[in-house]
């Protein structure tokens, strides 16, 4: 196998490889570092690339191996995260000019339970700016390329993380997603992309956009290793305030059951309306499949939805108008544009709104659980359309509309590719389950993924760089 | 219904912009000022449709009882 083959293997395939010592980390790490070199100038997809650090930690991890220690699935396996992830020792961005030179002093619990799992860190990726956006085009630090056509928006605003792994820079990144920024850039570069359950995984030491909105999670390029890195970063901690002590299930352990019996929910009108015609052909094949793989469709419906996007904007923009009000004051002029205007705008919404946001909210998320009593999941398309140009994408709604909704509830949600436009631009859709049950997503999610082919395309870039 | 236009004015939402900025010790431009407007109104404009509904009786997502950590759903 020679080096290129490595870096479009699996997290699993390459756990296995490693554990049988038929590759070794270095090997695998060194095989990561060098095609981000040939890569990464034609996506700018990393902020900061840690090849020494990297070649130190897969040295480590092979002593550790030589000498009998496996710390787990993870031992050895070349991981990135999006660089609002604190890294002890190595700056952390946020994408954002005012952070440029800001270096932690601590690992986030998350960089933390990775390494602890035997993770290698490559590098950090390059996002939206302060993550608040969807076409991760950074004013500081450079667009990120779409693989599947350079002049298209990868999504964001983990958009780094998304074509980095979608071009095969690393079978794994660690995205964080607050109206859909781990999905959508998911959807955009033909990856699977988890937001699990809010509280599910620690955001100690990730740089906030809207508390109580932010979740953190995997972005991958098949669904089983979204299980396992998920397996390594959740479960309780302390450091954050909203995190869970509800127990972590083996995440693997149901995902080859199939989803024979099951049932699974279609939102018919809020979210097959004013779909592009590539998407609505997608998603019905899409359906029909889970149909044919065994499981019960069931067309329902949610109260309140229609009031969703509006809700989030009541409530994300004073919250990420806090988190910045200081820096606003201070390094006005160090904001790009977007994000600057944004801000400042948001500080005209009254705090009655979003008191009223809060009180939407909740009638949203009950919708959401009386539909998740008669389901065991939901699916919809991930994005109305599949990745706009980059030149000239003004609507984000379009690329939010359908996952900010979940983000509101603080459900788990898995996009998952499920087929290609006319011009061969990847499609998806959202597998959306009860809080908690990321196993039941996943399992849906996995069943689906093994019936088809999306996730075995790669991008044309891929080919060339080879 | 949700995502129609709620009718709001944006020379009142400039000038609560510019005064809200204004005790945060925020000074907005003038020119600035007119290139949020579209950003500016629209978030009004969620508000105000979210006031289409009755919330009565409904409580924000945030409240939560003491000892636990506040969940959104």
């Amino acid at each position: 196998m020679n080096a290129d083959e490595l870096c479009w293997l699996s997290l699993s395939e390459q756990s296995a490889l490693v554990q049988r010592r038929a590759i070794s980390p270095r090997e695998l790490t060194a095989a990561i570092l060098d095609r981000i070199d040939r890569v990464n100038p034609r996506l700018n997809a990393f902020i900061t690339v840690l090849r020494e650090q990297a070649e130190r930690e897969a040295a480590r991890a092979e002593q550790e191996l030589a000498a009998g220690q496996s710390r787990g699935p993870l031992h050895g396996l070349p991981i990135s995260l999006k660089d609002l992830y604190d890294t002890a020792g190595v700056r952390t961005t946020g994408g954002a000019k005012i952070l440029a030179d800001r270096v932690p002093q601590q690992d986030c619990t998350v960089t933390r339970r990775l390494r602890e799992a035997g993770a290698v860190i490559v590098g950090k990726t390059n996002l939206h700016e302060f993550a608040f956006g969807v076409t991760s085009a950074n004013p500081h630090f450079g667009p990120v390329r779409n693989p599947w056509a350079p002049d298209r928006v990868p999504g964001g605003s983990s958009g780094g993380s998304g074509a980095a792994v979608a071009a095969g820079m690393g079978a794994a990144s660690l995205g964080s997603d607050t109206g859909g920024s781990i999905r959508i850039p998911a959807a955009l570069c033909g990856i699977t992309g988890l937001k699990p359950t809010y509280g599910r995984v620690s955001r100690a030491g990730v740089l906030p956009l809207a508390w109580s909105l932010d979740h953190a999670g995997p972005m991958t390029r098949t669904v089983e290793d979204a299980a396992l890195v998920l397996q390594a970063i959740a479960g309780y901690d302390p450091a954050d305030p909203a995190s869970s002590r509800a127990p972590v299930p083996n995440f693997r352990a149901e995902l080859q059951d199939g989803i024979r019996g099951l049932r699974f929910g279609v939102l018919r009108r809020y979210f097959y309306t004013e779909l592009s015609p590539d998407v609505e052909g997608a998603v019905e094949a899409a359906l029909a499949e889970l149909e044919r793989l065994g499981a019960r469709r069931v067309d329902t419906e949610l109260s309140y939805i229609d009031y969703a996007l509006d809700a989030m904007e009541s409530i994300i923009l004073p919250e990420a108008v806090s988190v910045h009000l200081q820096w606003l004051r201070e390094r006005r002029a160090d904001y790009g544009e977007d994000v600057r205007d944004r801000l400042l705008a948001a500080l005209a919404i009254p705090a009655v709104q979003y008191v009223d946001g809060q009180r939407v909210r909740r009638l949203i998320a009950q919708g959401f659980s009386e539909a998740l009593r008669q389901v065991d999941v939901l699916v919809t398309p991930t994005t109305a359309i599949p990745a706009p140009p980059a030149a000239g994408f003004r609507d984000p709604r379009l690329l939010t509309r359908f996952t900010a909704p979940i983000n509101l509830t603080g459900l788990p949600a898995c996009a998952v590719p499920c087929g290609f436009s006319a011009e061969g631009l990847p499609l998806s859709i959202q597998i959306i389950g009860r809080a908690f049950d990321e196993t039941t997503v996943l399992r849906f999610a996995w069943a689906y993924e093994q019936a088809t082919e999306w996730h075995r395309r790669r991008p044309p870039l891929a080919a060339e760089a080879s | 219904m949700a995502e129609q236009p709620a009718d709001v004015a944006p020379e009142p939402v400039l000038r609560l912009l510019q005064q809200a900025a204004g005790l945060q010790g925020i000074r907005i431009e003038d020119e600035d000022l007119h290139r949020m407007e579209w950003r500016a109104v629209r978030a009004i404009q969620a508000g105000a449709r979210l006031r289409e509904l009755d919330l009565s009786s409904v409580e924000p997502a945030v409240t939560f009882a003491p000892g636990e950590a506040p969940k959104p759903s």
